[in-house]
């Protein structure tokens, strides 16, 4: 009895959840005046408002510079992540406190006071209107630091002093040897870390004008609600519903690692 | 093979906090020296700087005649085997042997053929493909060990290898070691908390102390000389009794506040009258009846008795002073009695009060 009542409160909530995105996704799929009607399934089954929003925008090619810059940022951030918080984690260097203390304090930061210089830096770089403006200052990330440096402290120097008895240097020990015993972290960091760079707007917006160069978030964003928005609600509904679909296909197959490294607190010997 | 020469090595990781002190050490080529002393004296410093892991903060350290103060770790031909084994997670046993030497470009064929013969040497070569998490322990460790001879290096290092092994284990992969040692005649350097691990495995023991040597010595030496009361006391279990006394007119030392008093002719101290010094006897030196040696008798209360099957361990009591007494362990002893125990002379070691150095009497 109890059961079957936690079952659909649960479900109920599941359901609150969930429904504003699938009426989304029926809704693109329906034609112009089934919208209105709030159902689960489409009304007058159609594909016509996604052949418009292909015919209107270059959806592809937002969506290859959005996997682009997102993996690069990824990459990036894994990379000089791993590395700074190796240093911080194992190396003992003068300030080494301060400087963590610092990398935290960047994070307390809300971005829009960032974002004006950051501006300013990316027009005296001459950096505008490229992907070097999207990807470069994304990839030194507070956050990656903090997490591979707390999971590298866990590691036993021993290990590390192994390695360097093998012969390995700073950068072998990196990626040969901590690596491969920081999957969880590597995949917490990664997925965050690509989301994150996929479905940032703002930034995008502020030094990306030529529209080739765009991701799918910007240009969707400023095709429904930008200045060019058109009047059709089933074009935005697409366009939207399109730019929800990778991100939701790289959670679908990511979705184990994703909770075993929230859940497991990684290695432990 | 190699010699392993420490020239007046000090480390310290602040200011004014020195961690090793000016330390000289000599290791024999085929040597098997053991650094003991309580913890926190700079016993893994000492190895760490050797290996290269820590810089050396002044002083020299000659590996087979070649200085190799600045020499990173994989160049000064050494392999180190870890408390807690520091294997590699994600590596098969064979991957955790092989490393080194795939590093190193060696040929596959090569590897393969000498890792297969220090898998061997270990007896470990029906685990090969076991990662190792796998492992028990003691096969952890033996897989260390692989790694080290693998390497074939010059000097082995070892940091308190087998001190998360049980006690069975312990003295089995003891032997093991020893023996393999032997085999290989590779000069080593073996950190220990355990006595029986120094006593029995080491050629030479190193005694250190608040990072400063102490004795440097063959076991029995250490044991049966020793230069101070600190080694006096840290070597050998239970350890050595003493007791502080006052050297009286005639052949004879008083209990500071008189409540005994040893008199023998020949107690001969080359001491001034009235000086205070540390008598110390080892519990395996104190008979329950007289023999025909030379031997000062002592008056004692029973505090406990702990048989330990082979032998019994008696706990005594006289003045301010507690002592232990090894003897055999069918002997009917109650607790609280008084008993007379025999103390032969020539067992009595010596020490000055305040500087504790050993008193030679054998003049
Ligand atoms: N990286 C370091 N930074 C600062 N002090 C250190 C460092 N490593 C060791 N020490 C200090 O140096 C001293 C000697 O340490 P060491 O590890 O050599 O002792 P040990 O003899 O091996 O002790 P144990 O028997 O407990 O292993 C200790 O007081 C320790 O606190
Ligand atoms: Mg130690």
């Amino acid at each position: 009895m109890k059961r079957t009542a936690l079952y659909l409160i649960l479900s109920l909530a599941a359901l609150i959840f969930l429904y504003p995105f699938i009426w989304m996704v029926s809704a693109s799929l329906s034609s112009e005046n089934g919208i209105r009607d709030l159902r689960f399934l489409p009304v007058d089954f159609t594909f016509d408002h996604y052949i418009a929003v292909y015919q209107s925008i270059p959806i592809l090619r937002a969506l290859f510079n959005s996997i682009f810059v997102a993996s690069f940022v990824t990459l990036g951030v894994l990379v000089f992540g791993s590395m700074t918080g190796y240093a911080l984690a194992k190396h003992r260097f003068r300030g080494r406190n301060l400087i963590f203390y610092m990398i935290i304090f960047t994070m307390t930061l809300p971005f829009q006071i960032t974002l004006i210089p950051n501006y300013i830096l990316m027009v005296e770089f001459q950096w505008v209107n490229t992907f070097a403006a999207l990807i470069i200052p994304a990839v030194m990330n507070a956050f990656a630091i903090i997490l591979f440096r707390q999971h590298f402290i866990s590691i036993p120097n021993d290990l590390i002093d192994a390695a360097r008895i093998d012969g390995c240097h700073e950068i072998r020990i990196l990626f040969q040897i901590l690596w491969p015993n920081s999957i969880p972290t590597i995949i917490t960091v990664g997925i965050i870390t690509f989301m994150t760079s996929w479905n940032d707007v703002l930034w995008p917006i502020i030094v990306i004008r030529d529209e080739q160069l765009m991701t799918l978030p910007q240009l969707v964003t400023l095709f429904t609600v930008g200045g060019r928005s058109l009047a059709q609600i089933g074009v935005k509904l697409a366009s939207a519903t399109f730019l929800a679909l990778p991100i939701l296909i790289a959670y679908i197959i990511f979705q184990k690692h994703f909770i075993q490294s929230m859940a497991s607190t990684g290695l432990k010997e | 093979m190699a010699e392993v020469r420490l020239k007046n090595i000090s480390k310290s990781f602040a200011p004014n906090n020195v961690v090793v002190n000016e330390l000289n050490l000599h290791v024999a080529d085929k040597e098997f020296v053991v650094l003991v002393g309580p913890s926190g004296c700079g016993k893994s410093t000492t190895l760490r700087m050797i290996a290269g892991l820590e810089d050396i903060s002044s002083g020299q350290l000659y590996i087979d005649g070649k200085l190799v103060n600045d020499l990173p770790p994989k160049d000064r031909d050494i392999a180190m085997v870890f408390q807690n084994y520091a294997l590699y997670p994600h590596m098969t046993v064979f991957e955790n042997m092989a490393f080194g030497l795939k590093l190193k470009k060696v040929d596959k064929k090569v590897i393969k053929e000498v890792v297969t013969q220090a898998a061997e040497a270990v007896d470990m070569l029906e685990f090969l493909d076991r990662k190792p998490k796998a492992l028990s322990g003691g096969q952890r460790q033996r897989v260390a060990l692989g790694r080290a001879i693998v390497r074939n290096p010059k000097v082995f290092l070892f940091d308190e290898p087998l001190s998360n092994l049980d006690a069975k284990l312990r003295v089995q992969m003891r032997i093991e070691i020893a023996r393999l040692q032997t085999r290989l005649g590779t000069t080593t350097i073996y950190v220990t908390h355990d006595q029986v691990e120094a006593m029995t495995m080491a050629d030479r023991i190193a005694v250190l102390k608040d990072g400063i040597l102490q004795q440097y010595d063959t076991p029995l030496n250490t044991y049966n000389h020793p230069k101070n009361q600190f080694v006096a006391g840290f070597i050998g279990s239970p350890s050595m009794n003493f007791m502080e006394v006052i050297k009286d007119e005639s052949n004879s030392v008083t209990d500071p506040s008189g409540l005994f008093k040893f008199k023998h002719s020949d107690l001969q101290l080359p001491i001034p009258q009235g000086q205070k010094v540390i008598l110390g006897i080892r519990p395996e030196d104190l008979y329950l009846e007289q023999k025909s040696i030379a031997s000062v008798k002592i008056a004692v209360r029973v505090v406990a008795v702990e048989p330990m099957g082979n032998e019994s361990f008696l706990h005594l009591q006289i003045g301010p002073h507690l002592l232990t007494a090894r003897i055999k362990p069918d002997i009917p002893i109650a607790k609280d009695n008084m008993i007379d125990l025999y103390m032969p002379i020539h067992k009595i070691h010596w020490f000055e009060y305040g500087s504790g150095s050993s008193i030679n009497t054998s003049n």
